[in-house]
């Protein structure tokens, strides 16, 4: 092997190991963001004395960003197939666990958490811009956008040294499109066609990944470019903006700016219409309730089906993906079915999903 | 004498109605230019999303989730309810409900008076006609022919699909496709433009369909000669609730009414939920309501008319329009109508709305009570006649092993075999709809499986619940939605005796199935019994004497209910003898009239009517724009 | 120390009221509290019943679970004239989130109730019916399970084979 070889297959390596880091990345911020967002309790005008619907909005807000972090590993997953790698989503080597830190130590800590500002303002902070983007790029990324420009960077980098052709070798089979996956949060972008419009489609769909997190111009102006069906064509906003407007209970306009409050209408949050979860469940505080631990055990068989099926899904057989919807329903309602049930320990605290990857014997 | 004020500004054109036809009229017309104003008799529903929230518990609580359960139905503006239908008996009518019903047999069904209509609780089902069911007296010497033919409709439906966004494939809608032998040789050719298809892929089959997909082939005999033997095929039924965007190929992109369109953006729920419903999810409840607003309603449309018409467009709710005046040479002056400012309070403010033209969206019911009270079109007569539904028979079984019912649409696909035939002259057309909600319009299940297993089996604990898996998965139930005959007798009348509190007047209905519907029913059955004894189905199917929509054809006893679709009271027609309007659905008799609407359609025939005023909808507003930039010259 | 009491027997007694709802719904009491609906049903359950009627109710709680539990259920409360009716109406509850009120008869033998009325007890109970997890459904109109579910095969009867 030459040198030049040997350059190119440790820069590959290289690549695909930073885009498992984002999938990675993606997924980890799925179980924080669905626990708070299960834990609310919707609550109709004829449950309640006063004839108001509450909570139905930030359960929305919450929803829409979680969809979006499901779209971004689909964008990731398919950059990394269009590279060659290979995407993996069951390892339980690589998968989180809660609490635990982003970027491997260098980002925030996070929690599963009931909905509260506590936690919401964590998750403002995990979807918060890079004030400065000069150390991301020396490799010293402390947020997630500092860790993409990082990533498009060296992409851009290695493309440029090797030619495109040497780095866009993936099967376009493997590609994820439209028709193959609705989550809501948005278009796919495949990354297809020449080893240039392979090039500008990963590119784009790590920009996507990036405007939607932070917002367009990271972080400068609340919308994030994608359009809000509807006659209006309106601008949507980005996650950090979304979790904004519940501590603020005021929605964005796309024109806000991230140093300013929000401008838009009422967001009616009620903090106290929520499920009383334990912070971070985990199994051992089951032990003794061995009901709670098969609801449990339910619960993480259904997490783990998720996680099996979207690898197979990313790896072998695309078609897996819609056979998966309903799974991550079930798993919706049997994380708010473990949240209704009181602890054992007489503390007045709910159990609550500990999303746990069974390993298989 | 209650003093009218009229009201400031007029109006290009006034829409009474908004539901799918006056949604399509105002949407068109302010893209035209024109300044529109709705009155709508109802209330907002879509106003803000708590609104629409509200009704999903509403829903929740009803014990009787009937169509119209989440909606409210004030004492000031009933809505007819299915829960109103009893038997009539005698000459006395049975004033149970909004309906006056004078029978012999009781008109089943129901619209609602809302915003957005009965779209809100629709099912969805967006068929086509078929060629044969526009030429009904050419071709069989029953009934009449419509003014115009299939192919005159073709691009409108183009239209009204791409509008209401219908899930469909065209390649498998053609007559042919569906395992129709159509009465005509030509029928199948064209039936879809070249270069046409639906804007979204077909709703998945359910479990259900492709359990019922298994005695595809089966060979059924309908009508006199083996010639007219056909072939059972499940197919997709196409439907307006979202689905998954057809790519047009690269090159070619799909026509629609001639225009070349960009690839379909399924349009969820208003508000702050707009990225919910731009797929279906199954919610299962399409009737009443859509959580999601997957499934297309008229608030949509409604929605991109203000969006466009901004000034141009206003709409008044609460507003129920009582009069049509008129002024010179039998022209519409106004429409007076009643703006009351709390639902359920009878008290209101008389207020007059003016246009250049007037057009009645209001159903197949109401504009004819509107017309008769203000003692309009009267020439031909057949004002309030010809009222047609489909009569809508169910027979339900069990299934040898679990079919996975209350999941889904109410309904993914039907057998449309018998949509059309040589048959035809002597026994009505009928589409088999197949359920995916087991016995729930049946029986009331699960919750009656459940009273059942509870108050008469004595069953409690596991037993119980592994009782209600084995009998509710194998719950089967086909519809049967047969065609009816356009007949002077069964009409809409109004009598000073029976008014609502708001003093408008009531419908004054009598109805009754001949024998050319009930022979479609009596087959349709047989039919049925057929499928259930090649699929090892136990048929469960009950009709008793005492149901309210009970009848007998050749010694055998049926039950029949409404479905809702409300059609022909109006019809159009070539001249001012035989029909209220023309082609164009302008008023033979004011000029400056139009009533649209399934009320104008002059047959039923088997499919679902929406898809079909929606279209004719496009057709109208083509010639209202014309009337429009004429101004009033004749 | 009264206060206490009341606190200690009111826990006593919705426990008791969980295992006998347990024992006639055939779901365990944490699925029953995984409801969310139990504290709205025992309030229910304590409106519509006489104090003493409830305690006979309850009484058999700590029996349940062990041996005989067939020959209790339906000794005990199935074929007993005021703990029959009792008992359907509680498993209908459970399973459809509707109270269904006891037979006019029961009424004049043993007292009427103003909140003895049948009603769908919240939207919640509606959708949190048992009877939609027992059929391998959802709620209609809630709890969806996503576009083309409809298309997969029915779910297992759960826990068949146990």
């Amino acid at each position: 092997m030459t040198s030049k070889e040997e350059k190119l297959r440790k820069t590959r390596k290289k690549l695909c190991e930073l885009l498992q880091d984002a999938l990675m990345l993606e997924l980890t911020t799925i179980p924080p963001y669905a626990t708070a967002c299960y834990s609310i309790l919707e609550q109709g005008q004829y449950d309640r004395s006063e004839p108001t619907i509450v909570n139905a909005e930030p359960i929305e807000v919450i929803r829409q960003v979680m969809v979006e972090e499901m779209l971004h590993m689909v964008l990731v997953a398919n950059v990394l197939n269009a590279i060659g790698g290979k995407p993996e989503l069951n390892n339980p080597d690589l998968l989180p666990t809660y609490p635990g830190t982003l970027l491997k130590g260098r980002g925030p800590t996070v929690h599963l958490r009931r909905f509260c500002p506590e936690q919401i303002k964590s998750f403002r902070l995990i979807e918060t811009a890079p004030k400065d983007t000069g150390p991301a790029k020396k490799g010293d990324y402390r947020t997630i956008g500092g860790f993409y420009t990082f990533i498009m960077l060296k992409l851009e980098e290695a493309c440029d040294v090797f030619g495109d052709d040497k780095i866009f070798t993936g099967d376009a089979k493997r590609q994820i499109s439209n028709d193959d996956y609705f989550g809501a949060g948005g278009e796919v972008i495949e990354v297809i066609g020449t080893s240039t419009q392979r090039r500008d489609a990963a590119m784009a769909a790590i920009r996507k990944i990036m405007e939607e997190g932070e917002g367009a111009d990271m972080g400068d102006r609340a919308g994030d470019k994608d359009i809000i069906p509807g006659p209006e064509g309106r601008e949507d906003v980005a996650h950090y903006f979304k979790f904004n407007e519940i501590l603020h209970s005021r929605y964005y306009h796309p024109d806000d700016s991230v140093n300013e409050p929000p401008t838009g209408g009422d967001l009616i949050v009620d903090w106290s219409a929520v499920s009383p979860m334990q912070d971070d469940p985990c199994e051992s505080n089951y032990e003794k309730a061995p009901e709670l631990a098969a609801l449990s055990a339910e619960f993480n068989e259904a997490w783990t089906g998720l996680l099996d099926g979207l690898h197979i899904a990313f790896n072998k057989d695309k078609s897996a993906l819609r056979a998966l919807v309903p799974n991550m329903y079930n798993i919706k309602f049997l994380a708010q079915k473990l949240m209704r049930i009181p602890l054992p320990d007489g503390s007045g605290e709910t159990a609550g999903p500990t999303w746990t990857y069974l390993v298989k014997k | 004498m209650i003093a009218v004020t009229d009201d400031d500004r007029t109006y290009d054109v006034v829409i009474v109605g908004a539901g799918f036809a006056g949604g399509i009229l105002a949407k068109e017309l302010v893209s035209d230019g024109h300044s529109v104003l709705i009155l709508e008799a109802g209330e907002d529903h879509g106003k803000t999303w708590e609104t629409y929230r509200s009704y999903l518990d509403q829903y929740y609580l009803s014990l009787t989730k009937t169509p119209n359960s989440p909606y409210p139905n004030l004492p000031t503006l009933p809505s007819p309810s299915v829960l109103d239908i009893t038997a009539v008996h005698g000459t006395e009518p049975d004033t149970n409900g909004y309906f006056v019903q004078r029978g012999p047999l009781p008109f089943g069904s129901n619209y609602l008076m809302a915003y957005g209509g009965t779209s809100l609780h629709w099912l969805g089902t967006s068929l086509r006609m078929l060629p044969a069911d526009f030429e009904m007296q050419s071709r069989f010497g029953l009934g009449v022919d419509w003014p115009f033919k299939y192919e005159d409709l073709k691009s409108d439906y183009e239209r009204a699909e791409w509008e209401i966004g219908v899930s469909a494939d065209a390649e498998e809608q053609t007559p042919k496709a569906l395992g129709i032998k159509t009465s005509g040789p030509n029928d199948n050719r064209g039936y879809f433009a070249r270069d046409y298809d639906y804007p979204m892929h077909s709703i998945p089959s359910s479990y259900v369909d492709n359990f019922f997909a298994r005695a595809d082939g089966m060979p059924i005999e309908i009508g006199e000669d083996a010639g007219d033997t056909v072939h059972l095929k499940v197919s997709h039924t196409p439907q307006g609730r979202n689905s998954t965007p057809r790519r047009p190929k690269a090159a070619r992109k799909i026509l629609v009414g001639g225009e070349p369109q960009e690839q379909f953006r399924p349009r969820g729920s208003t508000g702050p939920f707009a990225f919910m419903g731009q797929r279906c999810e199954g919610n299962s409840s399409c009737i009443p309501i859509c959580p999601i607003q997957a499934k297309y309603n008229a608030m949509k449309t409604l929605e991109d008319a203000k969006y466009t018409g901004k000034h141009r467009m206003k709409t008044i709710t609460q507003a129920v329009a009582s009069k049509v005046e008129l002024g010179a040479n039998g022209r519409v002056s106004g429409i007076v109508y009643k703006k009351y400012p709390f639902p359920g309070v009878p008290q209101y403010e008389l207020r007059r709305a003016r246009g250049k033209q007037y057009v009645l969206a209001g159903g197949a019911v109401e504009n004819v009570t509107l017309a008769l009270a203000s003692d309009i079109c009267r020439s031909s007569g057949e004002l309030g006649r010809n009222l047609m539904d489909h009569p809508y028979m169910m027979t339900w079984g069990s299934a040898p092993e679990p079919v996975g019912p209350f999941r889904g649409p109410g309904s993914t696909s039907s057998y449309a075999n018998f949509r059309d035939g040589t048959f035809r002259d002597k026994t009505a057309a009928f589409r088999l709809e197949i359920g995916n909600w087991g016995w729930k319009f049946a029986a009331g299940a699960p919750n009656s499986d459940v009273e059942r297993l509870v108050e008469q089996e004595n069953l409690y604990g596991k037993a119980l619940r592994d009782k209600l898996y084995h009998d509710v998965q194998r719950q089967v139930r086909i519809g049967t939605l047969v065609e009816q005959l356009p007949r002077a007798t069964n009409r809409v009348t109004i009598d000073p005796a029976y008014r609502t509190p708001m003093g408008e007047f009531r419908p004054v209905i009598s109805y009754d199935l001949d024998d050319y519907s009930r022979a479609g029913l009596a087959a349709s059955y047989d039919t049925c019994a057929q499928i259930f004894q090649r699929l090892g189905i136990r048929n469960h199917t009950a009709y008793n004497p005492s149901d309210a929509g009970y009848f007998t054809y050749e010694g055998r006893g049926y039950t029949f209910f409404g479905a809702g679709h409300l059609v022909g009271t109006h019809r159009i027609g070539t001249d001012k003898h035989n029909s209220v309007t023309n082609d164009k659905m302008r008023a033979w008799d004011h000029e400056n009239l139009w009533l649209v609407g399934a009320g104008s359609m002059p047959t039923i025939a088997t499919s679902n009517p929406t898809l079909t005023l929606s279209a004719m909808a496009y057709r109208a507003a083509r010639a209202i724009k014309t009337a429009v930039r004429k101004g009033g010259a004749a | 120390m009264g206060t206490v009491m009341t606190i200690h027997d009111e826990t006593h007694d919705f426990q008791g009221f969980l295992i006998v709802s347990a024992a006639l719904t055939g779901y365990d009491s944490a699925e029953l509290q995984g409801t969310g609906c139990a504290k709205e049903y025992w309030h229910q359950f304590r409106q519509v019943l006489p104090k003493e009627i409830l305690t006979e109710f309850l009484s058999f709680a700590p029996a349940l679970g062990k041996k005989h539990e067939d020959k209790i259920i339906r000794q005990s409360y199935l074929s007993d004239r005021c703990l029959g009716p009792v008992s359907r109406s509680l498993i209908q509850l459970w399973y459809t989130g509707q109270w269904v009120p006891f037979p006019q008869e029961w009424r004049e033998n043993y007292g009427a109730s103003r909140f003895d009325v049948v009603k769908i007890i919240s939207t919640r109970a509606y959708k949190e019916g048992l009877v939609w997890d027992a059929i391998g459904a959802h709620p209609q109109g809630a709890k969806q399970q996503g576009f083309g579910a409809w298309s997969l095969e029915p779910p297992k009867q759960r826990g068949a084979g146990e």
